[in-house]
């Protein structure tokens, strides 16, 4: 299982960041392959690349603001939400993707 | 950025109206803005759009403002949790108001600087020592991190 992400926020300095260390931290406890990447007040950081966008069984984005590249993830499956779910939610975020994955 | 004068470990608030008109009074004086008003209105727009109480105790209203003078983060640890907005499902104790200059963008060293401290600020070790520690103790925290990320840049 490989889940790949952006995280993004209306001013881009803090949630931005939290949000991307809150699911990189739970996919690592949980041994899950994963790659976050952030569009903030630094610009994107962590791109995803197209092989991380083909090998990735689904898309997280967890975004308050339109955001660069949504193309790239075209026919993926796709988990939208907001940063703030991915910082006070992060397990049931993950569950939730796992879960698509499944076909639950 | 990181400065002693602009934390605060032994005061009490029960309300958020009260931290911002404190914040931005000490904000004033140590001249990290020059119009209180204009960045009240920026921080209470970032707040209406997604509310800066994030759970963990934790809230980070934050704002970038023309009136902001230099980049400054301030740190108030109020010794009484208190609700940050009526329908949160937690008490805040732990608050760091953030202001940027209009302007400051990628590839800037004090969005770094901050970038790194909300990521620690998701570890409870982190927030465990911001919650015991004195002022001395959370300026060193800070400063350390501000010492990683611009010590490994030079």
């Amino acid at each position: 299982m490989k889940i790949i992400g952006i995280t993004a926020c209306p001013t881009g300095i803090a949630h931005t960041y939290m949000a991307q260390e809150c699911l990189e931290r739970e996919l690592q406890k949980r041994g899950i392959e994963g790659k976050i990447e952030t569009q903030g007040g630094l610009g994107i950081e962590n791109e995803l690349t197209e092989e991380d966008v083909a090998s990735a069984d689904v898309v997280i984005l967890a975004v308050s603001v339109v955001i660069e590249g949504e193309e790239r993830f075209e026919g993926k499956k796709i988990i939208n939400t907001d940063v703030d779910e991915a910082i006070s939610n992060t397990a049931g975020l993950i569950d939730r993707a796992i879960n698509l994955v499944k076909g639950e | 950025m990181i400065d002693r004068n602009l934390i605060f470990t032994n005061i009490n608030f029960n309300n958020k109206k009260d931290v911002f008109n404190f914040s931005l009074r000490k904000l004033k004086d140590f001249e990290y803005i020059n119009d209180e008003k204009i960045f009240l209105e920026e921080i209470n727009r970032r707040e209406a759009i997604l509310p800066t109480s994030l759970g963990f105790g934790v809230a980070i209203p934050h704002g970038r403002s023309e009136s902001v003078k230099s980049p400054f983060i301030l740190f108030i640890k109020s010794e009484e949790p208190f609700y940050w907005n009526a329908d949160d499902k937690e008490q805040t104790d732990l608050i760091f108001m953030i202001g940027v200059p209009d302007g400051e963008d990628a590839g800037n060293i004090h969005l770094r600087i901050l970038s790194s401290i909300s990521k620690k600020l998701m570890h409870e070790d982190f927030r465990d020592a911001l919650r015991t520690g004195d002022a001395d103790n959370v300026y060193k925290l800070m400063y350390e991190i501000d010492q990683t990320i611009t010590g490994g840049i030079k």
